[in-house]
């Protein structure tokens, strides 16, 4: 079929759907509603295939001239399609396809079951423009979008204040993150009179390395990224993002939508090679981001807050990938990491969804004989995030390792230690959750159930994935092909080297002595009967990472008082005294003045001829003198 | 000339069908006559460049402003329908007048010789002092029609005599390929000319009779004067400013500038404190006016498209709202602000259209009005003029003022128990295709590029 009409397809299908359902919804039953709501990623994930098996070249589509001023500088309504946008698709339409399906299964008892679908949709649209946006204007749209599902997504079930504080949280902490990110991308108009992505790059040529300007506009757009991609300092709102519906956060703050700020640099990889600088921060923050959520992750018993804040420290892994200038690396990550996390998250949801609503993970325990499937699926998913081998996730984690390790050792010692961190975390977690015996309340027992086929048949399938993913991979001791950086290579811009061949193995069997040892270990720990282990610790590493570092709190101290302590002063002070008065000036000149001027409309005629007559004179006498 | 000749058989056709029985053939006898006449303009515009000894033409911009016209005439004609019903009676009478007054606006804006502008101006006025005061009975329709027939017949003899100092200092009356034999008098005559214009473009100081005559003459043709007048003013100014801008000494420009700054300013003021909606309105009118003047700075014909887009944005905004006004009035019997209260309530399509009308004309990202400001203001800055430009986007941030004042009425809950009321979905329909065609041009402003250049 002919490629422009199948991308016409993959970014417009959703949209339809999420028109349609957002119409006409109120009268589909719910049935209709899911069906309409899977259609559009589908459509879009078929047609990605069919794209990716025709495609040679980068396609872009121009729709038409949206705005722009009379010297040529001008933003289209465009889209592109290259070999890093594709892959993207792949994970947005695949997973989204997956993840569709199996909100079917576990919204279906919902009031707002068709909000929630066309929610949905919205966001795959919103998510599509985002990697297909051919210039920044564009991509901003989608970036945007997106934040904007996030928000309603996250405060889905309205009526309960804590979720509607916490989707307003996200919303706050992203808009900073985007502040950024618009003046990031004006510095970038201004500078190059364009926004146009193919042209920003390729005029990138004549550029410095290491320009003042180039140095700005990256950390501009790299505030954008702590913002989006979840960063310290703005990633707090991601593990109260949790509050949305589980599908929720295996779609968007997992999967997806988080993966747009690594997408935005290794799309403009040519911009931030030419800052050095830049990349050391990204590094830094990268690694401190995955190290800090990594250990608190240690002590959560709520089972998603885990997830959340695993997600948070494997979105660090991926900062760090890019600050190597490693970027098709840090692309492969999302790509792995979106198959094992989602995974993770609908696991999650399947067992929430089976104890009724339970999240603590001190009330769980033994899960493993009544719910099999989910068992099975989520320790597939344990495995893959801690990186055994040769789940997905351990080739994908292993190059990143690597690419550090080239850069500097330093960044190698704290990623591995938060890569065993993050083997034991997970495996706490799996061990609390399915071994053991049961810690909730006997009534609670009875009613455990395995969840429905159509929510575990996304489970087999990201299972799948979660196992294979990582062989579009493979480093080079073991194969000399690499599709994912190969298949990436003409549009992204690595920068990074490559590691011996004895490294990797002395990597390889240090990795694997590890895991066996902390499996044991937490198995030992966890697997247990009572939750006594769960209960808070007296020591004070404990009780920091229990309290999240207290980061919302000196947040709080810091910023959030001051400024609404700043904020009251204004409200009592400075607003009625200085800006009220500043405000009902004008108005107050401009009404007094137009109450003097009134008499001039006195609807006598001879005065308003008067008045033609001396304001014809007046040009004249102004004209001639 | 044809399409010209189309719409008077079509005038003289629904004056005949007005005697008759049957009065219901009438709107769409003249809708056609202006079909008709579009065509006829469209396909004829090739062999017919020139018209009357080359008095009148083609080329460039009047096509825009004449099919701007049509287009706008053939939106107002079907509502004159529901001024029928309110007992008004003589449909046939005003549908012909009105397709008369397009006449004389076409020829305004394709004249090629000021006897034809003169003509054309005084077949529009004419026609505009009659619908003034087409409600017999009510006095302030009177009144208003004998304030405008006085007044403009002071601004026509100054008009005159600018054609007069005109042939005096070139020795003819065509606008083009004139000799100029004594410049300075030449350059008064441009002046005094633009000066007759103004007065019929409401530019402030010349814009007094605009409110009285906006809010004394029946709604419906409030609308009428309201766009099909500016758009004939504007053609005809851009048509004369196209070959004389450039002869007359930069001077004309700063009159243009000091014209519209005084018209936004002016209009500003007097609006805040209004309480009638129409003259509230007018106010308003007279504040896009001067905007629009802006975009004359340095009048080329590549600049056709950025008034006539101007235009499209303030016309559609103008129509939605004049209608919205007066389905209120008809259903309230006055325009008076608290008339609007809870209309979101009562009739939710109208407020809705109403509001989007109103942010189209305070410029609001997303309508046609902002990128009409946007396109406008731009072209100042292109030459220069950063003082007019903030100076401008101020007094445009300066009138949202009054106009969310106006908006917030709507979506306030009224405590009258005036229950919820409804029109017929025909004049709903138009509405709503008003307020998207709005918002479609400020998505997507290049849509009616190939159209207006």
């Amino acid at each position: 079929m002919n490629s422009e009409f199948l991308i016409h397809l993959i970014l417009w299908a959703p949209l339809v759907g999420f028109a349609i359902n957002g119409i006409f919804g109120s009268s589909f039953s719910g049935k209709t509603a899911g069906f309409i709501a899977c259609l559009g990623p589908l459509t879009g994930f078929v047609s990605t295939v069919l794209l990716w098996s025709g495609f040679d070249q980068t396609i872009q589509i121009n729709y038409y001239r949206w705005f722009g001023t009379p010297d040529s500088f001008s933003v289209d309504f465009s889209v592109m399609v290259d070999q890093l946008t594709l892959l993207m698709l792949f994970i947005v339409t695949g997973v989204g396809t997956l993840i569709h399906l199996y909100s079917v299964g576990y919204m279906e008892h919902d009031k707002g079951f068709v909000r929630f679908m066309s929610y949905l949709n919205l966001f795959i649209f919103s998510m599509l423009l985002l990697v297909m946006g051919s210039n920044l204007v564009m991509l901003f749209a989608g970036w945007e979008g997106v934040g904007l599902c996030s928000f309603l997504l996250i405060g889905f079930w309205y009526k309960n204040p804590d979720y509607n504080k916490a989707a307003r949280k996200a919303f706050v902490m992203n808009r900073i993150g985007d502040l950024g990110f618009m003046l990031g991308i004006f510095l970038l108009g201004l500078e190059f009179r364009t926004l146009d992505i193919p042209t920003l790059l390729s005029s990138m040529e004549h550029i410095e390395s290491g320009d003042p300007k180039i140095i700005l506009i990256t950390i501009l757009l790299f505030i954008g990224v702590t913002g989006k991609s979840a960063q310290i300092p703005l990633f707090t709102w991601l593990p109260d993002a949790m509050a949305g519906p589980t599908p929720v956060s295996a779609l968007i703050h997992a999967a997806t939508m988080v993966t747009a700020g690594i997408y935005l640099v290794a799309r403009m990889s040519g911009l931030f090679n030419l800052a050095p600088f830049t990349l050391d921060v990204i590094a830094w923050v990268g690694l401190a981001t995955a190290f800090v959520a990594a250990t608190i992750a240690l002590r959560q018993n709520d089972i998603k807050k885990v997830l959340a804040y695993s997600t948070v420290s494997q979105l660090g892994f991926m900062a760090v990938a890019l600050g190597c200038a490693a970027y098709s690396t840090a692309i492969f990550h999302v790509m792995t990491h979106a198959f094992f996390k989602a995974l993770l998250f609908l696991g999650a949801g399947s067992v929430i969804h089976g104890l009724h609503g339970e999240q603590d993970i001190s009330k769980m325990g033994g899960l493993r004989n009544a719910m099999k499937s989910t068992h099975l699926v989520f320790l597939i998913g344990t495995l893959a995030i801690a990186g055994v081998p040769p789940l997905a996730g351990f080739f994908s984690k292993d190059e990143i390792l690597a690419a550090a390790f080239s850069h500097s050792i330093w960044y190698f010692v704290i990623l591995a230690l938060t890569a065993v961190l993050t083997a034991w975390y997970m495996f706490r977690l799996y061990f609390a959750t399915f071994h053991g015996s049961y810690r909730g309340s006997k009534e609670t027992e009875a009613g455990i159930h395995e969840s429905g086929l159509v929510m575990l048949a996304p489970l087999f399938v990201l299972a799948f994935l979660s196992v294979v993913g990582g062989f579009a991979g493979m480093p080079e001791t073991i194969s000399s092909k690499h599709l994912v950086s190969d298949f990436l290579k003409p549009v992204v811009a690595d920068h990074a080297h490559s590691v011996s061949h004895s490294f990797e193995y002395i990597l390889w069997g240090v990795t694997l002595v590890l895991l066996v040892l902390i499996v044991w270990l937490t198995n030992k720990m966890y697997s247990v009967n009572s939750a006594e282990v769960f209960r808070s610790g007296s020591g004070w590493v404990g009780r920091i990472l229990e309290g999240k570092y207290y980061l919302d709190e000196i947040y709080e101290t810091l910023i959030s008082g001051p400024l609404r302590s700043t904020g009251t002063w204004f409200k009592n002070v400075m607003d009625p005294g200085v800006i009220d008065q500043a405000v009902k000036l004008p108005g107050l000149v401009f009404r007094n003045a137009g109450v003097a001027l009134r008499p001039l409309q006195s609807g006598i005629i001879s005065w308003y001829m008067i008045s033609i007559v001396l304001g014809l004179l007046a040009m004249i006498y102004l004209f001639l003198f | 000339m044809l399409s010209m000749i189309v719409l008077t058989v079509a005038g003289v056709l629904a004056l005949f069908l007005g005697f008759t029985k049957t009065k219901s053939l009438i709107l769409p006898v003249a809708m056609l006559g202006v079909l008709a006449s579009a065509a006829a303009y469209y396909f004829y515009q090739s062999l017919w460049g020139e018209w009357l000894l080359g008095m009148m033409g083609t080329f460039g911009s009047p096509s825009v402003f004449v099919g701007l016209l049509l287009a706008c005439t053939f939106v107002i004609l079907p509502f004159l329908n529901v001024y029928k019903l309110r007992g008004g009676g003589e449909l046939g009478d005003f549908t012909g007048i009105i397709l008369f007054s397009v006449i004389g606006g076409m020829m305004m804006v394709s004249h090629q010789d000021l006897m034809i502008l003169f003509l054309g101006i005084e077949i529009l006025s004419i026609a505009m002092y009659i619908l003034a005061g087409a409600d017999r009975r009510v006095i302030q329709s009177n009144e208003a029609a004998i304030k405008y027939f006085i007044m403009g017949a002071f601004a026509s003899a100054i008009f005159l005599f600018g054609v007069g100092l005109y042939y005096v200092s070139t020795g003819s009356f065509k606008i083009f390929d004139v000799k100029i034999i004594a410049p300075e008098l030449y350059s008064i005559s441009i002046l005094v000319l633009f000066a007759g214009l103004a007065f019929k473009l409401a530019l402030a100081p010349f814009h007094f009779w605009a409110p009285d005559v906006y809010q004394g003459a029946p709604t419906i043709f409030t609308a009428v004067m309201a766009t099909l007048v500016k758009i004939a003013g504007f053609g005809a100014l851009f048509q004369l400013f196209r070959y004389h801008a450039g002869f007359v000494s930069e001077w004309i420009y700063w009159m243009m500038i000091l014209l519209a700054l005084l018209s936004m300013l002016i209009g500003n003021i007097m609006a805040f404190s209004q309480t009638s909606v129409k003259r509230l309105l007018s106010y308003s009118g007279i504040v896009q006016a001067g905007f629009i003047l802006i975009g004359f700075l340095h009048t080329r014909i590549e600049n056709t498209w950025m008034v006539a887009y101007y235009l499209v944005a303030y016309v559609l905004a103008s129509l939605a709202s004049f209608f919205v006004i007066y389905f209120v009035e008809n259903k309230k019997g006055s325009d008076d602000i608290g008339e609007f209260k809870g209309l979101y309530y009562q009739n939710p399509v109208l407020a809705v259209v109403f509001t989007i009308a109103l942010v189209s004309f305070g410029g609001v990202p997303l309508t046609a009005g902002f990128m009409a400001k946007l396109f406008v203001l731009n072209h100042a800055a292109g030459f220069g003029s950063p003082a007019l430009v903030l100076v401008s986007l101020v007094l445009a941030v300066a009138s949202m003022y009054y106009y969310f004042k106006l908006i917030n009425q709507f979506y306030t809950s009224d405590e009258s128990g005036v229950k919820s009321w409804d029109i017929s979905w025909g004049y709903k329909g138009m509405l709503i295709v008003l307020s998207v065609l709005t918002l479609f041009l400020g998505l997507y402003p290049y849509g009616i590029y190939p159209w207006i250049s």
